[in-house]
């Protein structure tokens, strides 16, 4: 433990200017997290490793199978990711399984993001055909009133993550059979997982132990 | 003479849970029956919901290891590698070839633990105690080592971005070479006592069936989707850390049913004995962490990353975004369990209600992970 | 009906076996070199005075927040016997809400946290909640429990 310990370094004080936001997922050059003095800009972590040959392929399939959909492109981590409008995302998903190009017959995982300026709801599509992973994203502009279209008609496992995403960030997926809270009690107005609301200390209710003093995290 | 008159019926519905033994966990469902059968079942969760997503977002990257051992309380090593080999990914590190082994071969351990808690629990389920005590024996040789290596017994916290927390202490390996015939004469022997059990067999044979296509159409992995007949491991499909260098085969069932549920985690027990075995011979020497600035603070560059394993219960995944910074900024967790859950309704369709905790027994849910 | 037979025929082998289970109170498995049960703190005595310096690290980074932890300056740096500016003035832990992490461990700048093997700990409230002059002894303890000198030099053992 001792060897690469530094302690409080000096150098932690510079802290990193956020990238606000993502504009244009797709061709956006993220700031490297630990720029030297002296060194070259780091490459992206996703771009570190090249495309895989299936995910090249793949890039090939979609153009032909989502004709009509507008949608961006990038390798992250050497898997395809595009990203597309919301209105268009039952539309694609449902070629992503029909289609024998593509034949996404695993919706690995669905999660929202909240990006603080926009919203994101990810698809990750699994193909136990080809053996090929595809990165769906949605960008939900409307911050206000987030939707997008349920794909539980396409895959009957997206109910469940669906509700967790409605009841997390309070995005609206029209077209769900029944879009209630799953995991928080009833009558929870928060939206828990959003960047604006913040994380609670739990405190020592006890008298007279551990009291924690303000100001700490 | 008798003449036969249509008697009014009504659906009756019946409340499972949440604080039941058979629910592994504080679970709840609601069975409509019609006489004896199943006509449907709503589940409901969220009664161990600790937030871990927000938790996560609000701590440093080696944090969240803590809390990743507390959603899937029973194999707590798979947990870690997963989000690890996330963490690992972004950072540009790779760890020395010793941790990935050592990696390997507690990950593997833990997969026999969490399937000898299957089969201890399932054993319950179909009213059998005596198993119970058969898994918990073996079980225990586990424990004991793995508290020899991390210090817990439960809650480990050993794995590191970069490595481990420290060296394998000295005589683990031996340890581990000395346990695994005895374990795996314990397997076998939990195995002739339930396996070929007539009253085993008559609550399990053809319960629960659900098909291969309903399976991946609800989102099912691990040894539910095995058990349908597709032989699927991300260990093989999309493999990851050393496991491609790894012979073992992947253990596959016919029917999809619960029996089948239950003869692929046991054969999935023996293939990650042989695992550790060709382990065992290959771990070298060598340093056991890779060095990374400002470790334990460490920064991790910004991007993002979805990351599969293969967990005793499915196929885990982690959701990691970064911007950059001490912190995640978003952690989403793929839990097996809540997506094997899902399609506990279709399996449960025109069972029988006491088949019904037989089933949910077989699914091996661990709510700890299910709620997050 | 063979195979129930066959179940019974190894219940009745297992039958023969030595127990592997031990009568709890009464005897204890040993507990492994590595086990971690609840923190202590450890006595520095060369100076004669706690390593801990009382610099919050380990209270931030508590994910269960159980600590509770302020600093003084340290007196014995002004009469010229040690070097700590500031030392440690007041260390409670809430054992009943610890979980045995060990990340305090891990993020002191100063070694001067250890997890000891103290586990069996149950008590009524004002017990669990360990002061200072109690984290030290249960590190010394703890220390003298496995032979080792409470010294300076055991230090770079953990």
């Amino acid at each position: 433990m001792a060897d690469e310990e530094q302690g409080p370094a000096p150098e932690q004080a510079q802290e990193q200017p956020q990238p606000a936001a993502e504009a244009t997922a797709a061709a956006e050059v993220r700031p490297a997290a630990r720029p030297r003095p002296g060194q070259a800009p780091a490459v992206p972590a996703g771009q570190r490793e090249p495309p895989k040959p299936e995910a090249e392929a793949l890039a090939a399939d979609l153009a032909q199978a989502w004709e009509g959909i507008a949608f961006e492109q990038r390798f992250n981590f050497s898997d395809l990711e595009v990203t597309i409008a919301p209105q268009d995302v039952l539309e694609a998903c449902r070629r992503c399984k029909g289609d024998s190009r593509l034949s996404f017959d695993w919706l690995m995982c669905l999660s929202g993001v909240d990006c603080e300026t926009h919203f994101e709801v990810v698809y990750h599509l699994y193909s136990y055909r080809d053996h090929r992973r595809l990165t769906i994203r949605a960008r939900l502009e409307d911050r206000d009133n987030p939707a997008v279209a349920s794909v539980v008609s396409v895959w009957k496992g997206a109910d469940w993550h669906e509700r967790e995403a409605a009841e997390m960030f309070g995005i609206d997926f029209p077209g769900h059979p029944n879009l209630t809270p799953l995991l928080l009690e009833e009558g929870v107005e928060e939206r828990p997982l959003l960047k604006s609301q913040p994380l609670v200390p739990i405190f020592a209710d006890r008298p007279g132990v551990v009291q924690q003093p303000e100001g700490v995290p | 003479m008798i003449t036969e008159r249509r008697l009014d019926t009504v659906d009756m519905h019946i409340n499972v849970g949440p604080q039941h033994p058979a629910t592994h966990g504080v679970f709840r469902m609601v069975l409509r029956v019609d006489g004896e059968r199943i006509v449907d079942c709503v589940p409901y969760i969220g009664y161990l919901h600790r937030g871990f997503e927000k938790l996560a977002e609000n701590e440093e990257f080696q944090e969240v290891i803590i809390h990743l051992d507390r959603t899937d309380y029973i194999a707590q090593f798979n947990n870690e590698f997963c989000y690890l080999m996330a963490v690992e990914k972004l950072l540009g590190v790779k760890p020395p070839e010793r941790a990935e082994y050592a990696r390997i071969i507690l990950a593997e351990l833990n997969r026999i633990v969490s399937h000898l808690m299957f089969y201890g629990a399932f054993g319950g389920d179909a009213g059998a105690i005596t198993p119970f005590l058969y898994a918990f024996r073996e079980r225990e040789r586990l424990q004991r080592l793995f508290e020899s290596v991390s210090g817990a017994r439960l809650m480990h916290f050993y794995f590191r971005a970069g490595g481990l927390k420290e060296d394998l202490p000295e005589g683990f390996l031996e340890e581990v070479r000395r346990i695994l015939p005895v374990l795996k004469q314990g397997i076998d022997e939990c195995d002739t006592l339930l396996t070929e059990n007539e009253v085993f067999l008559s609550r399990t044979v053809g319960i629960g069936a659900i098909s291969a296509q309903e399976a991946i159409d609800y989102g099912c992995t691990g040894p539910i989707l095995r058990a349908c007949g597709v032989r699927e491991d991300v260990r093989r499909s999309d493999p990851y850390s050393l496991y491609p260098t790894l012979d073992f085969d992947v253990p596959v069932g016919k029917k999809g049913d619960t029996f089948d549920r239950y003869l692929v985690r046991v054969q999935e027990m023996r293939e990650s004995i042989r695992i550790v075995e060709q382990c065992l011979d290959r771990i070298p020497e060598g340093p056991f962490r890779t060095p990374i600035p400002r470790y334990p603070h460490y920064r991790v560059d910004p991007g993002e990353v979805y990351v599969h394993t293969e967990n005793p219960r499915g196929d885990y995944g982690i959701y990691l975004i970064s911007r950059g910074g001490v912190q995640p900024f978003r952690v989403k967790l793929r839990s097996p369990c809540f997506c094997n859950l899902m399609a506990l309704p279709a399996m449960l369709r025109d069972a029988y209600v006491a088949d019904a905790v037989m089933v949910l027994g077989s699914l091996d849910i661990v709510l700890g992970e299910v709620d997050r | 009906m063979i195979g129930v037979l066959k179940g019974l025929v190894q219940t009745w082998k297992t039958h023969w076996r030595k127990p592997v289970t031990v009568q709890y109170p009464d005897e204890r498995l040993p507990l492994q070199p590595r086990y971690m049960g609840f923190p202590g703190l450890i006595w520095d005595q060369a100076i004669g005075e706690p390593f801990c310096t009382g610099c919050q690290v380990c209270m931030r980074y508590c994910p269960t927040q159980c600590m509770y932890v302020t600093m003084q300056d340290n007196p014995k740096q002004a009469a010229g016997e040690s070097k700590r500016r500031k030392i440690v003035e007041t260390f409670t832990i809430d054992i009943s809400r610890c979980i045995s992490c060990a990340i305090c461990v891990e993020v002191c700048n100063f070694d001067a946290i250890e997890m000891t093997h103290a586990h069996e700990r149950a008590g009524y409230y004002p017990d669990v909640v360990p002061d200072l002059p109690q984290l030290l002894k249960m590190s010394e303890d703890f220390r003298a429990q496995r032979g080792q000198k409470p010294a300076r030099e055991t230090r770079d053992v953990l």
